[in-house]
């Protein structure tokens, strides 16, 4: 109480309106609308919210993306806004809406307990810091000649996919548990629904999550010995934005003449940028923190006109490492797409993806590994890829499992959140196949096939049949030859034998998903015969369509 | 260490090693002990419940099976409504009722699918505005995506008009149940969370062709409250669907026949799969009920789906409709 | 030393987060600023929730006249149900021969049809899957089995189904038959079975079997094929294992009583629950006018029938004369004749005879009927279909009863 009182006698409304505190608002405010994006991201909430806008305004994905593909998807032109943000004040991004920096800014603050002199030790700049343009240049190489693998890491698609496949599971998991010890206390909590990042349905599972969670954890971690390791160090976007933030209009300015060389700006520095000396502006993240460190107010954010004296303008990467990134990029391309697990010849029968995916190729071109699809989904049917799907190169993009779930017939939210089109935003018209679509058919994810030596009908003569039952298509994909037949214990049985009728087959999964041999099903979806693929089809014709 | 040190410790340690001992290794049904000789003692127990029998006698002179087949559907459920008694005789104020409408599939409304969502707004308005019921919940345990379904079949939007609530299944929302005297699901998981608390239940079924079953109808409605892996029942599909209709007693059962699924069943998908109906049927046998649509409104005759024929053996109904139907 | 080594950062977990603000100046313009950069964010955020409904519904689901309009109507080719055959049944080339279909003969078929189901045996057990609760009335009559099989017209479309319950005996059958059938239809015979057609097939008996016949439609083939069948179960009757029993082969055979006038009461005769299982034949015109046979297990049991079923009618009707074996009785109030007599393990009579001389008559022939059974008894059973004996006396006094009118009395 009294601490409160003390406060409001205190206060000082000129340092409580101190730009560090916009900061502070301007991060609140981006990672509660990142959360909300997450939260959001499901089939009953999400209406017409921008919920992958971050990920859309990102300039790595624009730029990556026009140089895979040649052309700007949908929304990703909102990424001019943060260059443009960026040639006018540097790499605010970074430090005033990136969620991820947030979280490391945030991390650290919490955890990183040490004293002034070490504080300004770990804020001095550090030759490692070159790394991130190389890893740029290798990413950008490669993207340019059509391989995508800036999802890997792009700090906002990290955050997508972290949150998404992490996070959102271990949230439930917590909610689910409290719900369950108030429920045995005989209190209703069907409220604690709405915190649920996914209500409504069973626990969901990601295959391979504890990999990404090591990541994040590792990453963040890394915040107790290096402040802000990854924006320093790995980040690729910061190493695009410090590109274009040698050009930015406004920048920290230090005056000489009140400068006492305390180095106290260094002590809460956070993009390691040298205020204290050249200011390095490809580094700076403009979080305005040295001036509120700096006794003799000797720094301001201003209008200056640069100074090569004062000012250390671009990355600090010597052409001798330039160069190596740049051979590393050109050798990584031939590398990555002759590594030969994922050509039309040879491609993975669990390589499923989403409807309304581009063909592979412009996939790759394409996917970004935000796995806001997967976010999205509501059976839980998407998985982020690992190994044995795609090799390396679709690491984490989206596929199909669907021994967890199946591909929910009237339903196309992957499609509206995918922010660069590798999954093409379609109609539900599209997806069935009616409409101005009838020519087209439906889209096809793939084909079912069955295994007759565990199917219960054909090799144990014990009636079954789910698959049928639940199979969507009209008339149904899956049709049965009926037969009479005495089983070994004398009983005369009616086995309604399952077979394929592949030209109605939309690949939706959900025989797969329902077939009772739960471990090895006794019918199960691959790849071939997808629609969006010419080169993976199966059939020639469909027959019974009107000529 | 001084004498009184000494045996203080002594005392502790005595006292920490003699309880521990005693937990560890006392017998098992000693007080506390937790002892496990065989491991199976740790093995998880599930506490199965029971669900009470939610049907009311009807009233004297009133038939088992009123059937609608005059006007709009709001007409029609009111006739057959009346014909079994009038639904105040069945719902009394302050009541908590349950509205189980089939809600398995995302398809449009009037694909024979689903149930039919006016049906379901109507019935809420009605159990809210007429019995001053308490609250009207709406669940169903749907085979695909529960968020999906209830939005795509309407059934969500209805409900919401009418003013009910509605119950999605997540992991916490099942227990066991145990029913005495089925033969397949004498303990199993069972969609409970909405049933806490409620006084009556009402199922809404459409009528459905099933290739495995030959129907769809009122019993197998309450396939949908089944939680774990229900998909195996498909193998005795006649003894699960008898099960279900003493699984649960409900307090009545309506079957929407407005679009009946004539072919391609359950599923659907296809307006040329489905015929206009024009019955609506309320019924306190179900079994009755059941039996009657089948024949007059799938127009399969009377070689009755062995299912009925079970469920009346284990005394969930009568299958000879004769003489207990009131069609209006 | 890295830091994250230095052991003095240990004994804390957070850091301090209290944080000295050193600057002194803070200049207008960055009050300014942060204050509109507040509103920037506010309006932000009202621009982002404002997006709520910034879709289109019809995006995300399909309208119903595009289904409409896409609709595909199923034609798809779907093979029949395969039945099963008893591999054992195969021919060597491959083929099926005639089907076992036991206890149905194999000229069930008569080398026009075929069977299009399997043949299926119900008990009592499973009876209900067929009939459902009908059955019950079937157990009442001692049923035994039932087996079903349906023929199609090879090459057309009739078909027929055929439910043969085999019901233990005569009696029983009878009794079946006479709860089932309808009244108002005429019997046939065809040998040792008993029928009569109906609108789609033909409804009889035959020995201890009790038959249904009917076919999915009212063609003449159909018709005709009840009465084939019936033919065919007249053979299985007479090469059946139920003997006729005595009563019957009395009222049927020696006293002529068409085959529509002979009831089995298993119970409560003449409203009595001691009396069981007695033969009725109709005597006359009149239908309460018939004889009665009752087969007891001995000669005492008969006696003891006797003695009880006397005393027991005493109530209503008065003694006129007895023997040691008959006796004659008058109705207390209608004008109506009861005779009962014991012969041997047989209780008979006649009852509600108008006069007494109808009543000997008939009592005469009871009588004369019962002792050539004896006979009959003591010679080894014909194998071949029995056809009623003709016995001119026996013959001509029914009609004569039914001719001449009832005299007031």
């Amino acid at each position: 109480m009294q601490k409160i009182v003390s406060y409001i006698k205190n206060f000082d409304s000129r340092k409580a309106f101190r730009i560090t505190n916009a900061r502070i608002l301007s991060q609140i405010f981006f990672f509660a609308i990142f959360t909300f994006s997450i939260w959001a991201t499901w089939t009953s909430r999400l209406g017409g919210y921008p919920v992958s806008r971050i990920l859309e305004m990102d300039p790595l994905v624009m730029i990556a993306t026009m140089l895979s593909t040649g052309y700007v998807y949908r929304y990703l032109g909102w990424g001019i806004l943060v260059l443009a943000l960026t040639l006018l004040f540097g790499r605010v991004f970074c430090n005033w809406i990136c969620p991820y920096g947030t979280l490391h800014q945030f991390i650290g603050w919490l955890f990183n307990i040490g004293n002034a002199k070490s504080r300004i030790d770990e804020n001095r700049y550090r030759g490692i810091y070159f790394l991130k343009y190389g890893i740029l240049t290798v990413f950008l190489l490669m993207a340019s000649m059509g391989a995508l693998q800036i999802g890997l890491l792009d700090p906002i698609c990290l955050m997508y996919r972290t949150f998404a496949t992490v996070v959102s599971p271990a949230a439930d998991m917590a909610i689910d548990r409290v719900s369950l010890t108030a429920n045995g206390m005989a209190l209703d909590t069907v409220w604690l629904d709405n915190l649920k990042f996914k209500p409504g349905v069973a626990s969901r599972v990601f295959v391979g999550s504890f990999w990404i969670g090591l990541v994040i954890v590792g990453l963040v971690g890394m915040n107790i010995i290096i402040p802000r390791f990854f924006c320093r160090v790995l980040c690729p976007l910061g190493a695009l934005l410090g590109v274009f933030a040698r050009f930015s209009v406004f920048r920290i300015n230090r005056d000489v003449h009140k400068c006492t060389d305390c180095n106290l700006c260094l002590t809460r520095c956070e993009g390691a940028a040298d205020p204290q000396g050249k200011l390095r502006l490809s580094e700076c993240f403009s979080c305005m923190n040295c001036i509120d460190d700096c006794p003799e107010d000797a720094l301001s954010f201003s209008m200056v006109k640069l100074d090569t004296k004062q000012v250390v303008a671009g990355p600090d990467i010597s052409r001798r490492r330039l160069v190596f990134a740049g051979i590393l990029g050109l050798l990584a391309y031939p590398f990555v797409k002759n590594h030969g697990v994922n050509t039309n010849e040879n491609f993975s029968p669990k390589l499923v993806r989403p409807p309304g995916s581009v063909e592979e190729t412009d996939f790759l071109a394409k996917c970004i590994k935000c796995d806001q699809c997967i976010n999205a989904c509501p059976t839980n049917v998407l998985q982020p890829a690992t190994y044995q799907e795609g090799g390396l190169e679709s690491l984490w993009t989206p596929v199909m499992n669907f021994k967890i779930g199946h591909c929910q017939l009237k339903c196309t939210l992957c499609s509206e959140v995918c922010p660069t089109g590798a999954i093409r935003k379609i109609t539900v018209e599209e997806k069935l196949g009616k409409g101005n679509f009838r020519e087209e058919g439906p889209i096809r994810l793939g084909t079912a096939f069955f295994d007759k030596g565990r199917c219960l009908p054909h090799a144990m003569e014990i009636p079954c049949v789910v698959c049928e039952e639940v199979c969507p298509t009209s008339p149904k994909a899956i049709q049965t030859k009926d037969e009479e037949a005495k089983d070994v214990y004398g009983n005369i049985v009616v086995l309604n034998k399952p077979f394929m009728v592949p030209d109605l087959c939309i690949g939706c999964g959900i025989c797969e998903t329902e077939c009772p041999v739960k471990d090895q099903r006794a019918v199960y979806v691959t790849a071939v015969g997808e629609s969006r693929s010419d080169e993976r089809k199966l059939l020639l014709k469909f027959r019974g369509e009107e000529a | 260490m001084d004498r009184r040190t000494f045996f203080r410790r002594l005392t502790t340690v005595g006292g920490i090693a003699g309880a521990a001992t005693y937990v560890a290794a006392a017998p098992e049904n000693w007080p506390l002990s937790m002892r496990d000789s065989s491991g199976l003692r740790s093995v998880p127990q599930h506490k199965p419940f029971s669900l009470r029998d939610f049907r009311v006698e009807k009233p004297f002179g009133k038939a088992d099976v009123g059937i609608g087949r005059q006007g709009t559907p709001q007409e029609k459920l009111m006739a057959a409504l009346d014909a079994i008694g009038g639904i105040k005789h069945y719902i009394e104020p302050g009541d908590i009722v349950l509205l189980k409408p089939n809600v398995a599939f995302d398809r449009a409304p009037n694909l024979g699918a689903t149930s039919n969502p006016e049906l379901v707004e109507l019935i809420i308005k009605m159990l809210l505005v007429d019995c001053r019921a308490q609250e009207v919940r709406v669940a169903d345990n749907p085979i695909e995506s529960p968020a999906d379904c209830f939005e795509k079949s309407k059934v969500r939007y209805a409900t919401e008009k009418g003013g009910g609530r509605i119950y999605l299944p997540d992991s916490n929302a099942f227990k066991m149940l145990n029913t005495p005297g089925a033969e397949l699901i004498e303990n199993w998981w069972f969609f409970q969370r909405p049933f806490t608390n409620v006084d009556k239940v009402i199922g809404l079924a459409p009528i459905k062709d099933h290739n495995l079953c030959h129907a769809s109808m009122g019993i197998k409605n309450w396939y949908g409250l089944l939680g774990g892996t229900r998909n195996q029942f498909h193998q005795d599909i006649h003894g699960i669907v008898s099960d279900l209709s003493i699984m649960i007693r409900p307090t009545m059962t309506i079957l929407d026949g407005t679009h009946i699924l004539m072919q391609n069943g359950p599923t659907g998908g296809d307006p040329s799969n489905v015929k206009p109906g024009d019955a609506v049927i309320a019924a306190v046998d179900p079994v009755a009920a059941d039996a009657w649509a089948f024949e007059h409104l799938l127009e399969r005759g009377r070689d009755y789906p062995e299912y009925l024929y079970k469920a009346e053996q284990k005394g969930s109904g009568i299958l000879n409709w004769d003489g207990r139907v009131r069609i209006v | 030393m890295p830091r994250w080594f230095i052991s003095s950062r240990e004994h804390k977990i957070f850091t301090d987060r209290k944080r000295k603000v050193l600057r002194k100046r803070i200049t207008k313009g960055e009050v300014a600023f942060t204050i509109v950069f507040g509103v920037i964010v506010v309006l932000m955020g009202a621009w982002f929730f404002d997006r709520k409904d910034d879709f289109d519904p019809g995006e995300r689901d399909i309208a119903v006249a595009l289904l409409e309009e896409g609709s595909v109507v199923d034609n798809l080719y779907r093979t029949p149900m395969l039945r099963w055959v008893d591999p054992l049944q195969r021919t060597a080339t491959g083929g099926a021969t005639q089907p076992d279909l036991t206890p149905f003969p194999a000229s069930v078929l008569d080398n026009a049809w075929e069977p299009s189901s399997r043949l299926q045996h119900f008990t009592k057990d499973n009876l209900y899957e067929k009939i459902n609760g009908a059955a019950d009335q079937f157990f009442q009559f001692g049923f035994v089995q039932m087996h079903y099989v349906s023929l199609k017209k090879t090459g057309g479309e009739s078909e027929v189904s055929i439910e043969l319950y085999d019901m233990g005996n005569l009696e029983n059958a009878l009794g079946i038959f006479g709860a089932q059938r309808d009244a108002s239809v005429a019997v046939t015979s065809a040998g040792a079975a008993h029928y009569y057609p109906t609108a789609a097939g033909a409804i009889g008996i035959a020995g201890q079997y009790f038959f249904k016949v009917s076919g999915n439609s009212e063609a003449a083939e159909i018709q005709d094929k009840g009465k084939a069948l019936a033919t065919v179960f007249s053979d299985m009757a007479s090469r059946g294992s139920a003997p006729l029993p005595t009563a019957f082969r009395v009222l049927a055979q020696d006293l002529n009583v068409p085959f529509d006038a002979i009831l089995f009461e298993k119970s409560d005769v003449f409203q009595f629950d001691f009396a069981t299982d007695f033969w009725f034949g109709k005597a006359g015109a009149d239908p309460a006018f018939r004889y009665f046979v009752h087969e007891a297990k001995s000669t005492e049991d008969a006696a003891a029938l006797y003695s009880k079923l006397l005393e027991n009618q005493l109530f209503d009707n008065d003694e006129v004369s007895r023997t040691d074996d008959e006796v004659l009785l008058k109705h207390k109030v209608l004008n109506a004749y009861l005779s009962i007599g014991k012969k041997g393990n047989i209780v008979y009579g006649v009852d509600g005879a108008p006069e007494t001389a109808a009543l000997d008559q008939a009592l005469a022939s009871l009588r004369a009927a019962l002792d050539g059974q004896d006979d009959a008894d003591r010679q080894p059973r014909p194998e071949q279909p029995q056809q009623p004996e003709q016995q001119p006396e026996a013959s001509e006094e029914p009609e004569e009863y039914e001719d001449e009118a009832y005299p007031a009395s």
